[in-house]
């Protein structure tokens, strides 16, 4: 009797096989695909290129230095994701593609976009720091999350410390002194 | 000349395939026995699992190459009759993954790299691991190529 509806339930049912190549796989909604790049999201900090385990996710400057690309490696990319979750601005997403095949290394599809960095120098040795947007960017979080009582202090000082590099940066810092009294 | 075109015409839809782990976490090897199973079952295009080289027409190499592993994946290669299609399954059989880097100092000294850095690639499947359904159509674009390579 088992047997006899276990033969009627096979018959009736449809065979577990995927149709795939005529139909489309069906993808969780939390898959992850290698991610893409926006452009217009970007403050240009390049976190994703320094979280990358494998080099995946890496800043070119092309045609000397003039230009910068900042290049997805599809052939290296492992889909973890690091590069999603350290976007501050959500500049990166991951795709829904699953089928990446090539007959050749080159002809994979590098994600490379050309992002146009403007950088700010030092007001005192001229040397490149970051990128004005990434500079406005931390601005406008301090300017939100700071309590009332310091915040005028804290972003004058902070419009002060960003034109500097990280060396003159340090100068200034011991010559005006760094105690916490001054912040209470 | 009618013999080889009956040949020609048997082999069509039976490519048989191999399976060669030269490294790597098993991941990836895990999705081809997948790809094996009756829920993706690669046995309706024709595709049959042989366990020996010399029955083999497409290899699916997993895994980044090891030094250790360099030679039997020559052997290996040596081994499997003309006309031979090597698919590169995973990132890692692509161009080493998470073994080695972009930046040569990052890399493990244990690790070459990609399998192309040994025997040749005809088709690369990115992926980390990749999809059973993308190991389905690298096998069917095999296939093609097989046929392509008896002419």
């Amino acid at each position: 009797m088992k047997l006899l509806k276990e033969i009627l339930r096979a018959l009736t049912r449809p065979p577990v096989t995927t149709q795939y190549p005529a139909k489309p796989a069906s993808l969780p909604p939390s898959f992850r695909g290698p991610p893409d790049f926006d452009d217009a999201r970007c403050i240009r900090c390049f976190a994703c290129s320094s979280v990358c385990p494998t080099g995946a996710c890496y800043v070119q400057d092309i045609s000397d230095g003039e230009r910068t690309v900042l290049i997805i490696d599809y052939t290296r990319c492992i889909s973890c994701g690091r590069c999603v979750t350290i976007c501050p601005t959500d500049a990166l997403h991951h795709t829904r593609e699953y089928s990446l095949l090539a007959s050749r290394k080159t002809l994979y599809t590098l994600s490379s976009t050309e992002v146009d960095v403007r950088f700010i120098r030092c007001t005192e040795c001229n040397q490149p720091i970051t990128d004005v947007s990434h500079i406005r960017f931390i601005a406008d979080r301090l300017s939100e999350n700071l309590p009332e009582e310091v915040r005028d202090r804290a972003l004058e000082d902070f419009k002060r410390f960003s034109s500097l590099c990280p060396a003159c940066r340090t100068k200034l810092a011991r010559k005006l002194g760094t105690s916490p009294e001054k912040w209470c | 000349m009618v013999l080889n075109a009956l040949f020609r015409w048997a082999f069509r839809r039976s490519p048989w395939v191999g399976l060669l782990q030269v490294g790597g976490c098993n991941g990836c090897t895990i999705e081809v026995v997948d790809a094996l199973t009756p829920r993706f079952d690669i046995e309706r295009f024709g595709a049959v699992y042989k366990s020996t080289p010399r029955h083999v027409d497409i290899l699916l190499v997993t895994g980044c190459v090891t030094v250790g592993s360099v030679n039997f994946l020559k052997r290996i290669y040596d081994q499997i009759p003309d006309p031979k299609v090597i698919v590169a399954v995973g990132t890692c059989a692509v161009s080493g993954g998470i073994f080695t880097n972009r930046v040569e100092s990052a890399s493990s000294y244990a690790v070459l790299g990609g399998i192309d850095r040994v025997i040749p690639v005809d088709i690369y499947v990115a992926g980390c691991p990749p999809k059973p359904e993308a190991i389905i159509d690298a096998l069917l674009e095999a296939a093609k190529l097989l046929a392509e390579k008896r002419q």
